[in-house]
C-alpha cells in the first residue's frame, strides 16, 4: 500500500512535472516574441529590432516569386515606421497572401490584419514623377503602446526579372537584426550572379543541390544598430546582397546581362527606332542649322532649341520607365521625361546626320547606387545623351533649361555610364569638374565710416562649375522673393540693406559655366567707439567645413563627394586719419583632405585679407577624424569674424 | 431622371457667366495677351491668371456639378509649378468630364494652337476613395497663353473659393447655385469689401474690384425647384506673399466659404443646427457623447486611486490630468471612453473625453471645449459652423477660474493649450452650454537665463562659465522632443555647435545637463558649463556679455529691406525673456568701457518693452548685465510696421554692444 501510495505520489509528481514542462514549453513558444527576450546588445541605438526576416526568392525563366515573413519589435515612437506593412508593386508584379499579426510587449497576440483595412495607394504626389505604375500596399495596426511586435507575411509574383529583389539586411542604422535568412532558388540551367555589400563577418552561406534547382542560403544573426555618423561614406550604410540573372526580361523584351555590352544592347533594342521626326520638323531643323559653321555649332543651336521649347515631365508608367516616348510625340507635346528629351535631341541631331547615343547613368550627388563595372546590374535612374563627333565628345543634359551645351553638372559628373549603341553597351566616364573648374572667388570690399555706423560694401562673387548649378537656376528663373531670401541667407550682417545687385552668366557653349554676382549694400553694427578708438567687427558667415562632432570614437570613414576651392579677399578701406592698431594674424593649416590659409596685409591704409580654402574629394579613414576636427576648429577660430581696432 | 428635372437643369445651364478676358472668341484680345512680356504691376510674376471661374451647382435630387475654367499667361515657363501639370481630384465616385485644354503660342507672328488630346489624359487611383485625372499642358513655353476647363459630376463639390494665388489674378469668380430650399450662409473674407448688387446682370456689368450678388430665379411655384444664384467676383488681386509673424495664410487670403445649414421651405424648417445650445444638447450631452456626462461608475476605481492620496483639490485635478496624459497614447481611432480606459490608446478627442469624464467622476466641474484652431476658420457665435470644429479639449473650474488642458498633447503642462488652439470664440459643452473666449493672452512663455562667470587662475582672459536657461512652456516643447528622440545627439549638438554666443570660437563647452525633462510641472532647465577665452585685441579684451539673445535678426522682417507690410503683425503668445549675467573679473584687469543702460517701449501702452542694464561693481570687481524683453500677445497693425521694426533694430543694436576690459 505504501508502495502504491509512493507510486501514486510519484505518478502525480511526474504528471505535475510534465504539465509544468508542457506549460513552460507552450509558454515559451507563445511568448517567443516577448520583447524581454531581445538581447540587450540589440537594443542599444535601436528604435526597432528585426526579430526574424525570412525571404525565399524563387527565380523562374521569365520572372520570380518571393515569399517573405518579417517579425519586428518596435521599441519606441520614433520606430513606428518599421511596424507598418509597406510593399511596393507595379503592373508586372502581384502581391498576395498578405497576413499580419500584432503582439504586445509580452508576445501575446492582440490583433490580426484585416484585409478590408489594407490600403492600396498610388505613389503619385510623393516624388517628382507625374505618372507611373508604382503602387503601395499599406497596413498599419496603429499601435502606440511600446514595445510591440508585428509579424507580416506576403508573396510577390513578378513576370519580369530585370530587377530582382535584394537581400537588405539592415535598411537603417537604428535597426538591429536578431536573425535574417535569405534563400535563393533558381533552375540549374540559368545563370545567377550576386554581389555581397558590406556583410558583417558573422554571416553564413550554403549552397545546396535540389534536383533541377540550385539553392543558395545566407543567414545572419545579431547585427547591431549603430549611431549614424556625419559625412559617412554612402555605401557604408548598404548592408545587402544584390542579385542579377543572366537572361533578363522586361515587358516583351528579353536579353542578357552577361556583360555591359549585352546589357547595353538590351536597352538599345528597347529604345531603337523611336527617333523619327515629322518632315516639317526635319525641315525646320535643317533651316535652323544650315548656317552653322560646324557640327559643334549645330549641336549647340539644337540644344538651345530644346531648352526653349520643351520642359521636363516624368511619365514612367510601365515600360515607359525604360523606353523613351517617340521623338515625334515629344515634338508634338513639348514635354517629356529625361529619356524622352534625350531621345528628342538625338532625333534632331539625326535629322542633320549627327550621330549620338542615349546614355544610362546613375545620377545624383550622393547616390550610393552607382554603376559597378564588375557587376552587370541596372543601377540607373537617368538618361543623358552623348554626341560623338570626329574629335569631340559632347555630353548633353537634356532636362536642364540653364546649362550651356556640353556641361553636365554635379548631377551626373565623374561617373561610369553606359552608352547604348548599335554595337551594344559601352562603358564610359563622364567629365569631372574638379576644384580648378568648381570654385568660388569672392571679393568683399568695405568702406569703414567712422562717424555713422552705416558702411558701404560690395560683394563680387564668381561661382564656377558645380558651385553655380543651383544658383544659376535661381537667378535665371527664380522669383524675386526667392532671390531675396537667398541673399538674406548668405549675408552675415545683422542689419543691412541691399541697394543693387546684378548677375552675369557665362553661357558660352562647351565651357564650364560660371556666374558673376555683384551686390552693393550698406550694413550697420560693424563699428563701435571705445574712447578714442574704433572697434571694427566684421562678421563672416561661410560654412567651409561641415561639423562632424561626435562624443564617441569615430570608427567609420568620412567622405567628401566633391572637390571645391573657395577664395575670399576682404578689402577694408580705413577712414582718413585712422591707423590700424592690430592686424589679424597670418595662419594656415593643411591636411590630406583640405587646406586653409588666411593672410592679412596692410597696404596704403587698406587692410587686405586673403583667405583660401580647398577641399579634396575622397574617402578618408576614421583615423583622420581628429585631424578633421582640428582643422574644423582652426577654421572656425580664424574665420568667424574680422576684428581690429582703429585709432586716430 | 424625370422630364421636369431635365427642364430644370436646362434652365440652370442657360444662365451663363460673362467674364471680360476673351481668349477663344476674340483673337485680338488673345494676340494682346500673347504679345505681353510681363505683368505691368508685378513684372517678376512667372504666370498671370487672366481669369478663373468656379461654379458649383448643388440642388436637391439633381446632379451636383462643379465647373472649372482658367486661363493664364506664361511669362517664365521654367518656373510655373503646378500650372503646367494639372491634377483634378475625383471623390465619391464622381465623373470628371468635358476636359479641354489648349495652349496658344505665337510663332512667326501667327497664333499656333496645341490641344490636349484624349490619349494624353492620365488616370490614377490615388487610394480607395480618391481618383485623379492628370494631364500636362502641351506646348507650354515662355509667352504661351493657356486655357483649360473641366466638369466634375456628382463628386467633388466646391464650397470654399480662394480668390488669391501666389501669382497675380486679373479676374476670379465663384458661383454657387442651389435650391432656395437650402439654408445657405456665405462667409467672405477679402481685403476689399464686396459691394452687393441686385442681380447677375448688374454683377456682370460691374467693374468693381469686389462685387457680389444673390439672385433668386423662379422656375416653378414650388420653392424646391427655384434657384438662388450667388456670385462673387474679385478683380486685380495681388499675389499672396508671406510675411514674418503673420496669421496663418488661410486666414489672410481673399476667400469665400459656403456653409450649408439644412433645408427650409414653405411650411417646414429643418436646419442642421438650430443653435449652439441645441448642438450642445442634441449632439453632445444627450447625444453621441452623453456617456461623458453620465455617472460612469466604471471609472470609480481608477479615479479614486488618483485622488485619494491628497486633500489638495488642485493636486487631485492635476493627478487626473497627468495620469491621462502619461498613460494614453494618440492614434487615429475614436473609441468610446469605456473601451479607451483599458485600451490606453485612442484619438486625441477620445482621450480628452475620457479626461473630462474622469474629472467629472471625481466631482469637478469639467466640460468639453470645442475649438476651431488657427488653421481653419474661427468659430462664429451666430453661424453654427460646426464644420470648422477641429479640436476637443477640456476645461475644469478651480476656485472660480477655468483651466484648459489637452491630455493628448504630451509636452505641455496642466493649464496650457498649444498656442494654435487659442483662437477666440470656443464652445463649452456641458449641461448648461456656454462659450468662452480663448485669447492668445492665455498662452504665456517665460524664458529665464542666468549666466555666471568666474576667472580661472592667472590668465587674464580665461574664465569658467555656467549658463542656466529655464525654458518657457512653449519653447520647451521642441527641446523636450529633441531630447526624448535622441538625448545623445542633443548633447553632442550643444557641445559641438554651442549655444548662442558660445557658438563662437573661444568657448569650450564641457557639460550639458537638461533637468525636468519628464516633469512638466517644473520648468525645463538646460545648464551648460565650460571655459571661455575672451577675444583679445592688443591690450584689451572684448566681451559680449549677452550670451543668449532673444533674436539675432529682426523678427518682423527677417532683416530684409522691407519698407512696408501688408499684413498685421501677430504675436500668438505672451513672451518674456529675462537675462542676468554675473561676472567676477580677474584681479589683473580693469573695465575700460561698459554699455549704457537703456529702456524703451513700443507703442503708448508699452505692450512691448525692453530694459537693459549693465553695472560694474567696483567693490566686488564684478559685472552685472541684465535685460528684460516683454512682448504681449497682440496684433500690431501693418501700418505700425516701421516703428516696430525700428524698435527691434534698436534692441539688436543694444544687445550686441561689447564691454571692453583692459589689462592692468
Amino acid at each position: 500500500m505504501l508502495l502504491k501510495i509512493s507510486k501514486l505520489k510519484y505518478l502525480i509528481s511526474l504528471i505535475f512535472v510534465c504539465a509544468l514542462m508542457i506549460q513552460n514549453g507552450w509558454s515559451k513558444s507563445k511568448n517567443h516574441y516577448a520583447s524581454s527576450n531581445i538581447e540587450s546588445a540589440l537594443l542599444s541605438n535601436a528604435e526597432a529590432v528585426i526579430r526574424l526576416d525570412s525571404t525565399y526568392l524563387s527565380i523562374t525563366a521569365s520572372g520570380y516569386v518571393l515569399k517573405s515573413k518579417k517579425v519586428i519589435t518596435i521599441l519606441k515612437e520614433s520606430g513606428r515606421r518599421w511596424g507598418r506593412f509597406v510593399e511596393m508593386y507595379k503592373e508586372s508584379t502581384k502581391i498576395s497572401d498578405i497576413k499580419g499579426k500584432l503582439y504586445n510587449a509580452d508576445g501575446e497576440e492582440i490583433s490580426s490584419l484585416k484585409k478590408n483595412e489594407l490600403r492600396d495607394v498610388s505613389t503619385f504626389g510623393n516624388s517628382f514623377i507625374f505618372h507611373n505604375d508604382t503602387r503601395l500596399k499599406i497596413y498599419d495596426f496603429d499601435q502606440r503602446v511600446y514595445p510591440y511586435t508585428v509579424e507580416f507575411e506576403h508573396t510577390i509574383k513578378s513576370t519580369e526579372n530585370l530587377f530582382l529583389p535584394s537581400w537588405n539586411i539592415q535598411s537603417s542604422t537604428n535597426l538591429s537584426v536578431e536573425k535574417s535568412v535569405f534563400v535563393l532558388s533558381y533552375p540549374k540551367n540559368e545563370q545567377v550572379k550576386w554581389r555581397e555589400n558590406n556583410l558583417p563577418a558573422q554571416y553564413t552561406f550554403n549552397q545546396n543541390d535540389k534536383g533541377n534547382l540550385q539553392e543558395l542560403k545566407w543567414e545572419i544573426e545579431n547585427v547591431l544598430a549603430y549611431k549614424q555618423a556625419l559625412l559617412l561614406e554612402n555605401k557604408t550604410n548598404d548592408v545587402s546582397v544584390d542579385f542579377v540573372k543572366e537572361s533578363i526580361v522586361l515587358g516583351a523584351y528579353s536579353g542578357t546581362s552577361s556583360s555591359w555590352n549585352t546589357f547595353g544592347n538590351f536597352f538599345y533594342t528597347i529604345n531603337k527606332d523611336r527617333d523619327e521626326l515629322p518632315d516639317a520638323m526635319v525641315a525646320k531643323i535643317k533651316m535652323m542649322t544650315d548656317t552653322c559653321a560646324n557640327a559643334k555649332d549645330k549641336v549647340a543651336v539644337l540644344y538651345q532649341y530644346l531648352q526653349r521649347n520643351t520642359r521636363y515631365v516624368a511619365n514612367e508608367y510601365g515600360l515607359a520607365g525604360w523606353q523613351t516616348f517617340p521623338a515625334s510625340e515629344v515634338n508634338k507635346l513639348g514635354y517629356g521625361d529625361c529619356k524622352g528629351l534625350a531621345n528628342y535631341m538625338k532625333a534632331m541631331l539625326k535629322a542633320i546626320n549627327i550621330p549620338s547615343h542615349l546614355v544610362l547613368v546613375s545620377a545624383g550627388e550622393n547616390s550610393f547606387v552607382k554603376m559597378d563595372e564588375q557587376f552587370v546590374r541596372s543601377a540607373f535612374n537617368h538618361m543623358i545623351l552623348c554626341v560623338l563627333l570626329d574629335k569631340d565628345t559632347i555630353w548633353v543634359e537634356s532636362t536642364s533649361s540653364t546649362n550651356p551645351i556640353g556641361y553636365l553638372g554635379s548631377f551626373t559628373q565623374g561617373r561610369n555610364v553606359l552608352l547604348l549603341t548599335e554595337n551594344g553597351g559601352i562603358v564610359a566616364q563622364t567629365p569631372y569638374y574638379d576644384k580648378n573648374s568648381s570654385y568660388l572667388n569672392r571679393k568683399i570690399e568695405i568702406w569703414i565710416e567712422p562717424n555713422a555706423d552705416n558702411h558701404k560694401l560690395t560683394w563680387n562673387t564668381v561661382y564656377s562649375g558645380v558651385l553655380q548649378d543651383d544658383l544659376v537656376s535661381l537667378y535665371k528663373i527664380g522669383a524675386q522673393s526667392r532671390i531675396k531670401n537667398y541673399q538674406s541667407m548668405i549675408m552675415p550682417y545683422k542689419v543691412f540693406n541691399i541697394a543693387n545687385f546684378e548677375t552675369k552668366f557665362n553661357e558660352d557653349p562647351y565651357t564650364v559655366p560660371f556666374l558673376n554676382e555683384k551686390i552693393e549694400m550698406s550694413a550697420k553694427q560693424l563699428t563701435e567707439h571705445i574712447g578714442d578708438q574704433l572697434l571694427v567687427h566684421i562678421p563672416v558667415k561661410e560654412s567651409l567645413m561641415s561639423k562632424i562632432y561626435q562624443k564617441e570614437k569615430r570608427t567609420v570613414p568620412f567622405e567628401f563627394v566633391i572637390d571645391k576651392k573657395h577664395k575670399y579677399q576682404f578689402v577694408i578701406n580705413i577712414p582718413q586719419g585712422y591707423k590700424i592698431q592690430n592686424i589679424p594674424t597670418v595662419a594656415s593649416i593643411s591636411k590630406p583632405f583640405g587646406k586653409f590659409e588666411i593672410n592679412p596685409t596692410e597696404e596704403n591704409n587698406t587692410l587686405l585679407i586673403d583667405v583660401v580654402f580647398e577641399q579634396n574629394a575622397g574617402i578618408y579613414d576614421a583615423k583622420h577624424y581628429d585631424a578633421y576636427n582640428e582643422m574644423y576648429q582652426f577654421v572656425e577660430e580664424h574665420f568667424n569674424s574680422i576684428q581690429f581696432m582703429l585709432k586716430k | 431622371m424625370k422630364p421636369i428635372f431635365v427642364l430644370f437643369f436646362t434652365c440652370i445651364s442657360l444662365v451663363s457667366f460673362s467674364q471680360p478676358y476673351k481668349i477663344e472668341s476674340n483673337k485680338d484680345s488673345l494676340m494682346h495677351y500673347l504679345n505681353a512680356k510681363s505683368n505691368k504691376l508685378y513684372p517678376d510674376a512667372n504666370v498671370e491668371v487672366l481669369y478663373e471661374i468656379g461654379t458649383t451647382e448643388n440642388v436637391p435630387l439633381g446632379d451636383r456639378t462643379y465647373n472649372y475654367e482658367i486661363a493664364f499667361k506664361v511669362y517664365n515657363a521654367a518656373d510655373i509649378g503646378d500650372f503646367a501639370d494639372v491634377v483634378i481630384p475625383n471623390v465619391n465616385n464622381g465623373i470628371i468630364k468635358k476636359i479641354t485644354a489648349i495652349c496658344y503660342n505665337l510663332e512667326n507672328g501667327k497664333i499656333v494652337e496645341s490641344k490636349l488630346e484624349k490619349e494624353n489624359l492620365l488616370n490614377d487611383k490615388l487610394n480607395n476613395n480618391v481618383d485623379v485625372v492628370k494631364f500636362s499642358i502641351p506646348g507650354i513655353k515662355d509667352g504661351s497663353v493657356v486655357k483649360y476647363s473641366y466638369t466634375c459630376l456628382n463628386g467633388y463639390s466646391k464650397r470654399k473659393w480662394i480668390f488669391q494665388r501666389d501669382v497675380p489674378v486679373a479676374y476670379s469668380r465663384f458661383n454657387y447655385n442651389t435650391s432656395t430650399f437650402s439654408i445657405i450662409t456665405a462667409s467672405a473674407k477679402t481685403s476689399v469689401p464686396f459691394k452687393t448688387v441686385e442681380n447677375l446682370k448688374k454683377l456682370d456689368a460691374s467693374k468693381l474690384e469686389a462685387v457680389s450678388t444673390v439672385e433668386k430665379k423662379t422656375f416653378n411655384i414650388n420653392d424646391f425647384e427655384n434657384i438662388e444664384y450667388r456670385s462673387w467676383i474679385r478683380r486685380n488681386i495681388a499675389p499672396f506673399e508671406s510675411e514674418p509673424l503673420m496669421e496663418d495664410e488661410n486666414q489672410l487670403k481673399d476667400a469665400v466659404t459656403i456653409y450649408f445649414n439644412g433645408y427650409s421651405g414653405e411650411g417646414f424648417h429643418r436646419p442642421l443646427v438650430v443653435s449652439w445650445e441645441e448642438y450642445n444638447d442634441k449632439y453632445w450631452v444627450k447625444g453621441n457623447y452623453q456617456s461623458v456626462f453620465s455617472k460612469n461608475n466604471f471609472l470609480n476605481a481608477t479615479v479614486d486611486n488618483l485622488v485619494k492620496s491628497t486633500d489638495d483639490t488642485l493636486l487631485k485635478i492635476k493627478n487626473i490630468f497627468y495620469y491621462v496624459q502619461d498613460n494614453y497614447t494618440v492614434n487615429n481611432n475614436r473609441i468610446p471612453i469605456k473601451d479607451l480606459l483599458n485600451a490606453k490608446q485612442g484619438s486625441a478627442g477620445s482621450i480628452n473625453l475620457l479626461l473630462c469624464a474622469m474629472l467629472r467622476n471625481a466631482g469637478f466641474n469639467s466640460s468639453i471645449v470645442l475649438i476651431a484652431n488657427k488653421y481653419s476658420d474661427q468659430l462664429n457665435p451666430y453661424l453654427y459652423n460646426i464644420e470648422d470644429l477641429t479640436n476637443e479639449v477640456v476645461s475644469v473650474e478651480y476656485k472660480g477660474t477655468l483651466f484648459f488642458m489637452d491630455a493628448s498633447f504630451k509636452e505641455l503642462p496642466f493649464g496650457y493649450l498649444n498656442s494654435y488652439l487659442y483662437n477666440g470664440y470656443a464652445r463649452v459643452v456641458n449641461e448648461v452650454a456656454s462659450s468662452v473666449e480663448l485669447g492668445t493672452m492665455l498662452a504665456s512663455n517665460i524664458n529665464n537665463v542666468n549666466v555666471n562667470i568666474e576667472p580661472i587662475a592667472e590668465k587674464n582672459n580665461e574664465y569658467s562659465f555656467s549658463i542656466k536657461r529655464s525654458y518657457g512652456v512653449y519653447d520647451a516643447i521642441a527641446i523636450r522632443k529633441l531630447w526624448k528622440s535622441d538625448s545623445s545627439s542633443f548633447e553632442n549638438t550643444i557641445l559641438d555647435k554651442g549655444y548662442d554666443v558660445t557658438q563662437k570660437s573661444g568657448y569650450h563647452k564641457e557639460s550639458v545637463v537638461l533637468e525636468n525633462v519628464n516633469d512638466l510641472e517644473k520648468p525645463l532647465v538646460l545648464t551648460i558649463k565650460g571655459k571661455m577665452v575672451i577675444d583679445a585685441n592688443v591690450n584689451q579684451l572684448i566681451l559680449d556679455p549677452f550670451f543668449v539673445k532673444p533674436f539675432t535678426i529682426n523678427p518682423v522682417n527677417d532683416n530684409k529691406d522691407v519698407k512696408e507690410r501688408k499684413y498685421d503683425i501677430y504675436f500668438d503668445n505672451v513672451s518674456r525673456d529675462n537675462y542676468t549675467l554675473n561676472m567676477k573679473l580677474n584681479d589683473n584687469v580693469t573695465v575700460e568701457k561698459t554699455i549704457p543702460n537703456t529702456r524703451f517701449q513700443f507703442g503708448k501702452n508699452g505692450l512691448i518693452k525692453y530694459n537693459q542694464q549693465v553695472m560694474y561693481d567696483q567693490s566686488r570687481h564684478s559685472l552685472l548685465c541684465k535685460y528684460n524683453l516683454e512682448n504681449a500677445a497682440i496684433m500690431v497693425p501693418a501700418n505700425e510696421y516701421q516703428d516696430l521694426a525700428g524698435f527691434y533694430d534698436e534692441i539688436i543694436k543694444n544687445i550686441n554692444q561689447k564691454i571692453v576690459i583692459k589689462n592692468k
